[in-house]
């Protein structure tokens, strides 16, 4: 074969791989110099949560698809083990760029400005009595070493936690063995102040120094730093070959579930520790990373946190007030009237909030009934819901069911909320409930009236100030018919009726999907060609992407803003030519999901909480809403055409699965910036004038 | 003939709230409940469409009876609604059971088990209540539609114990039919086929073949213009082939080609991959290739379905009946059926007519004393109509045959009890009145004796009124003076005939309303 394309050119990227270009993009933040240092670390932390994330359900999935013979991203087991290996060097790159960026950049910079992380030899005596004191008073009591017997069972180390592996000598007996797990509920990072400036001793480090306390009698022959990633896989709705509801399995995964799936250990740590821990956890050496600084630097995203800290960090964006929407309660009458589109964080969720509490209050409110997604315990959210339920008002929370299972606080607040009356509900079996919804139904002089608040993002206080979202408020009939009936069917009052206007997954979603895009198909023509332009975190479901090229190759321009994962393969001729994908990665997570189909010029926009994946849409509950008002439905088309315009902090997605800058002769466009200020000249009442001045492009240059 | 509980007072603070209705079908395989507000205009804004799947007819239609798990599934699911119908101070209610229920031998323990859990009284109706009720929601969906309005169609639904079937004319229903052949049936003849296809569709077409004749000699037409479907199996027909609107069109090829694709498929994979309940699952099949033969034995390219459900009708009449004060749905739909009736058993059209329009006339004449209402009202014309058909057996006796005839018929939009009430007063309307030793008449309730008394009375007047079949006597003057119910009528018409029967037959209505009808001529 000498010419021509290669016939056995993969119809698909992987999914792993995609995912871990987005992972570097996100370290590419964290390398940029332009960027103030906190905002650096910040982006290095989410790196390193994201990359957790990723082993503990990603690699842990392939690693027991291969083990099980199961296929999951290639033709067969072996297309598995060499994305296994491929997956392996780019993390091993990945991680060792995010090291040398931290201790060479970050590190450096944060000292500059008076952040400092001391050593044990750093420590002045008067800070070295402190740490000593506390960790006398607060540390030793809740350390517990365990010994590591011959022929006793290797002590259990929990998922993610910082331990220990100590080589322990006595006079006249053979060397010992021992762990000693940190705790995760003490903080990471303890502030020393004698000197003024910010100084701060790691956790690991204060017990390092104290390590032989704990074993009397003994010498310390060598203590290394190591963490373990446990395969989790179970406990998420990321399954792919079995069935939740078969309760078996669903042991037999558990126990197999906790397999160590990578080891994180100090680089100083000894080839004979390294080789003992490897062999203990059955890890092979690919899976074991030797890290020249401290491990676990996810801390940095709590850390950068602290207001307090003299460094440099990027000029807060504030959310800013929705000038359209009126101040109080005269915020009913005004959606009853027309319906409100919400871009967080840039406008402040506050009228949700509002909204909420005022329901939580009024005599004429009946009924409220919400999903509660990821929702933080103290949230205003549900303290309207033990409030409104206290006044007498039929409350329904629906938790997503694994929840239950996720931490003692949560299963706290849960039963907060069942004490003050509210209808606590955990979904349909076996389904996570992903739909972000609420339902407010009000006795008004004219009737029954209800109200709906529908969002691509979770009720979440922190989240909706970091993560880029959209939430509709709507009083239309026929939405608000549709979410009476998704939480009858959600709550189990009634099974599922044909809808008016949303889609759920898992009861038809994918098809509405693939018949809205064949729609777009039989509409397009050359003079007139089709156009598709959606946003998500991740398309990875099969047969909408065939839908896709099959769409590609009927001449529908495709536009797709995809943040991670992507099966699709772009721009190949014959099969994708007319499909873009861009992905941006940039101050505020981008989490919304917005799907425009052009149909012959009557133009659709759809909203929702679902992503282009099997789980999504075969797994969980979600819902897709139609955004009926064309006034808001220009106004995403606005939208959707700065987040396509965008070449500062947008990538191209390449045939061969790369991301490249988008070379562009145009001036700079930030998407995240540009919307920043026309949020801002909205409240400050400059309204619609000034958005001309942001790339009114109704289509990405090509 | 509708009980409705009186409305309780509005909800505090509220003034002119609209009325909140609330509307349960207990049907074959599922609970439905429709809840919604009646606004000013009549129309209803649906507030909570629910239902549950419950197979009450697979229990009922192979046992006989309802299980006490049944039962308290049933009450579980009644148990929610009655929830959500205090969640939103539901003013008025209806609940009915249809065929499941109905023909259950154990159905009063099941209303009253739900009643004593719930407070829901339930109402067991009959499949022609049925159709109506679904028809008048068909017709109110269908609007002014004019195509629809001067051709014949043939409505049906498939129901999982029956088939009901209505004629509708001129936008009237000109008669019905209950036909013993329902989607369980089907299935029970499919699963004696098990695996042969081809063999099961044979079976099923035969099946459809005879309904289609007795369709056909029951209901006075030649052919029809439309073949509308209603229930649920017709309507997932409709959405699984892209049919959209009030009333959609399926093609028989379609029907056919989907039906071919579930029998290849277990209900569960049927679920599955249709997003609907393995339990209706079950009867698309058959009731597919049902469809797609009804389409080729009529002259007809498609089969159109309405979306209109029961409960649409239930809400549609509690709405008609809280604005309007009448509870009557549909009066003229069940005359034209009362006069079917007649016909078919050949009984004088015209003294049948003119005896319910005497009786009308005295039924107005005499309010004050009797109180009765529309539903009566449109009894005693019923009454009236078919007080006659007895004679199809023989003369002798025939008011005996015309007990038997009528409580083995169904009469569009009446009950069970209003038919007893019709054949007693049928029963009665010549010779000797109602006696406590008569058992079909002991058997009823109180308040259906007084109305039974009252009506034949009535309709003993009526008939006397017209003894002569000649319909001499036109627009009496009706009036009542010194305890005498006056008949005068003008002109020189010899009504010497009359007047002798009258004497004899008035003797009834003199006991009950303690007037004496005395028949006049004037000037």
């Amino acid at each position: 074969m000498t010419d021509g394309a290669a016939p056995s050119e993969p119809r698909t990227l992987s999914r792993a791989l995609t995912w871990l270009g987005f992972n570097g993009r996100v370290l590419e933040e964290a390398q940029d110099p332009t960027l103030p240092v906190l905002e650096r670390a910040r982006f290095l932390g989410i790196f390193f949560s994201n990359l957790d994330e990723f082993f503990m359900i990603r690699v842990a999935g392939l690693r027991e698809a291969m083990a099980a013979g199961v296929d999951r991203e290639g033709p067969g087991e072996e297309a598995t083990a060499a994305i296994l290996a491929q997956i392996g060097q780019r993390c091993q790159d990945l991680v060792r760029l995010a090291y040398g960026t931290y201790e060479r950049e970050i590190g450096p910079t944060l000292r500059e400005s008076g952040v400092h992380f001391l050593s044990a030899e750093e420590f002045t005596p008067k800070e070295r009595g402190f740490l000593d004191r506390l960790f006398a008073r607060e540390i030793m009591p809740i350390l517990t070493p365990a010994a590591v017997e011959p022929g006793l069972p290797f002590p259990h180390v929990t998922n993610f936690s910082l331990c220990f592996a100590i080589q322990l000598a006595r006079e006249g007996s053979s060397e010992r063995f021992a762990l000693v797990q940190l705790p995760r509920q003490y903080t990471r990072w303890i502030q020393v102040g004698s000197r003024g400036g910010f100084h701060f001793a790691f956790l690991e480090d204060v017990v390092r120094h104290h390590l032989a306390e704990l074993f009397p009698g003994h010498e310390i022959r060598e203590a290394a730093l190591f963490r373990v990633t446990r395969d989790a896989d179970f406990a998420t709705d990321d399954q792919e070959a079995e069935d939740l509801l078969d309760a078996v399995k669903h042991v037999l995964k558990q126990r197999r579930g906790g397999d160590p799936v990578r080891l994180e250990l100090e680089a100083s740590a000894s080839g004979e520790i390294a080789e003992r821990l490897a062999a203990f956890f059955r890890l092979e050496p690919e899976s074991v990373y030797r890290l020249p600084g401290p491990l676990d630097l996810k801390f940095l995203i709590e850390f950068t946190r602290v207001t307090s800290l003299p460094a440099p960090r990027a000029a807060p964006w504030p959310p800013q007030p929705s000038p359209d929407i009126p101040s109080g309660d005269a915020i009913w009458e005004a959606i009853a009237e027309r319906d409100f589109l919400l871009f967080h964080p840039y406008e402040s969720f506050e009228p949700v909030l509002r909204l909420l509490r005022l329901a939580s209050e009024e005599p004429s409110v009946l009924a409220i009934k919400q999903v509660l997604y990821r929702t933080a315990s103290n949230s205003e959210v549900v303290r309207a819901l033990e409030r409104a339920a206290e006044n007498g008002k039929q409350v329904t929370a629906l938790l997503e069911l694994q929840a239950r299972f996720d931490e003692e606080r949560n299963a706290n607040w849960a039963q907060r909320l069942e004490d003050a009356g509210v209808q606590v509900l955990y979904g349909l079996a076996g389904l996570k409930t992903h739909a972000k919804a609420l339902l407010i139904v009000r006795r008004g002089p004219g009737g029954i009236e209800r109200y709906a608040h529908l969002g691509t993002g979770n009720y979440n206080e922190r989240t909706v100030l970091e993560y880029s979202d959209l939430s509709l408020l709507t009083a239309n009939e026929d939405i608000c018919s549709d979410l009476t009936a998704f939480f009858n069917v959600v709550t189990g009052y009634s099974e599922p009726l044909p809808w008016r206007r949303i889609a759920m997954a898992p009861l038809g979603l994918r098809s509405r999907i693939l018949s809205l895009i064949r729609r777009e198909i039989e509409k397009s023509t050359p003079e007139d060609p089709g156009q598709i332009r959606a946003k998500m975190n991740a398309l990875v479901d099969e047969p909408i992407v065939d839908a896709l090229y099959e769409a590609s190759n009927a001449g529908v321009r495709i536009l797709l803003n995809v943040r991670g994962s992507c099966l699709l393969r772009p721009g190949v001729k014959g099969m994708s030519e007319h499909i873009r994908v861009v992905s941006i990665v940039d101050r505020f997570l981008e989490h919304s999901r917005i799907f425009e189909f052009r149909n012959g010029g009557d133009v659709e926009t759809f909203l929702g909480s679902a992503d282009w994946m099997p789980r999504n849409l075969d797994r969980r509950v979600e819902l897709v809403f139609p955004v009926i008002d064309p006034e808001l439905r220009a106004r995403l088309a606005h939208i959707l055409d700065v987040l396509f315009a965008d070449n500062v902090k947008a990538r191209e997605l390449r045939a061969d699965g790369s991301l490249a800058k988008r070379l562009s002769r145009r001036r700079p466009v930030r998407a995240q910036e540009v919307f920043w200020e026309e949020a801002r000249a909205r409240a400050e009442g400059r309204g619609e004038a000034d958005r001309g001045a942001f790339v009114p492009l109704r289509s990405v240059p090509d | 003939m509708v009980d409705l509980a009186p409305a309780p007072p509005a909800a505090p603070g509220v003034t002119n709230a609209p009325p909140i209705l609330s509307v349960i079908d207990v049907g074959a395989s599922g609970v439905r409940m429709l809840l919604a507000e009646l606004k000013a205009d009549g129309s209803a804004r649906i507030l909570e469409d629910v239902q549950k799947p419950l197979a009450l007819g697979r229990e009922t239609f192979r046992t006989g009876t309802l299980s006490a798990a049944s039962i308290q599934k049933a009450v579980n699911i009644l148990r929610q609604y009655r929830a959500m119908m205090d969640g939103y101070g539901v003013t008025h209610t209806r609940a009915v059971a249809t065929s499941a229920v109905r023909a259950a031998l154990n159905r009063d323990t099941f209303v009253d088990r739900v009643f004593l859990a719930t407070g829901i009284e339930v109402e067991v109706i009959e499949g022609s209540q049925e159709t109506l009720l679904t028809f008048a929601a068909v017709q109110q969906a269908l609007g002014a539609q004019p195509d629809f309005a001067r051709e014949h169609s043939l409505m049906f639904e498939l129901g999982a114990g029956a088939t009901e079937w209505a004629l509708m004319r001129d936008g009237e229903v000109a008669g019905s039919l209950t036909y013993d052949l329902g989607t369980l049936k089907m299935r029970e003849l499919l699963r004696a086929e098990s695996g042969d296809r081809r063999a099961m569709t044979r079976l099923i077409q035969h099946n459809v073949r005879e309904m289609m004749h007795a369709v056909k000699r029951t209901l006075p037409f030649e052919k029809v213009a439309n073949l509308i479907a209603i229930g649920p199996e017709a309507r997932f027909a409709a959405r699984a082939l892209g049919g959209e609107g009030e009333l959609a069109a399926v093609s028989a090829k379609d029907l056919r080609t989907l039906a071919d694709r579930i029998l290849t498929m277990t209900p569960a994979e049927v679920a599955a991959s249709f997003s609907i309940t393995s339990l209706e699952a079950e009867s698309l099949a058959p009731a597919f290739l049902a469809y797609a033969e009804l389409i080729r034995l009529n002259p007809v390219d498609r089969l159109l379905v309405a979306r209109a459900s029961i409960r649409d009708g239930l809400l549609l009449q509690m709405g008609k009946s809280i604005q309007s004060g009448s509870a009557v749905f549909f009066p003229e739909q069940t005359i034209t059926a009362a006069l079917n009736l007649a016909r078919k058993y050949h009984a004088d059209e015209r003294h049948g007519l003119h005896t319910a329009a005497l009786a009308r006339a005295i039924f107005d004449a005499t309010h004050a004393q009797h109180g009765m209402g529309e539903g009566e009202r449109l009894l005693l014309q019923v009454a009236s109509i078919v007080h006659d058909i007895g004679t199809y057996v023989a003369a002798r006796g025939h008011h005996r045959h015309a007990y038997y005839l009528l409580i083995n018929s169904e009469v569009f939009g009446l009950s069970r009890m209003d038919l007893e009430i019709v054949a007693n007063v049928a029963r009665y309307h010549r010779k000797g009145g109602p006696q406590s030793d008569h058992p079909a008449y002991a058997a009823l309730p109180r308040g259906a004796r007084l109305t039974v008394n009252r009506l034949s009375a009535i309709l003993r007047v009526a008939d006397a009124l017209d003894k002569g079949h000649a319909q001499r006597i036109q627009n009496p003057k009706i009036s009542i003076e010194d305890a005498e119910l006056r008949i005068d009528v003008e002109g020189a018409e010899d009504v010497a005939l009359e007047r002798l029967t009258l004497d004899q037959k008035g003797a009834l209505f003199e006991e009950v309303f303690g007037l004496k009808p005395v028949l006049r001529e004037t000037a």
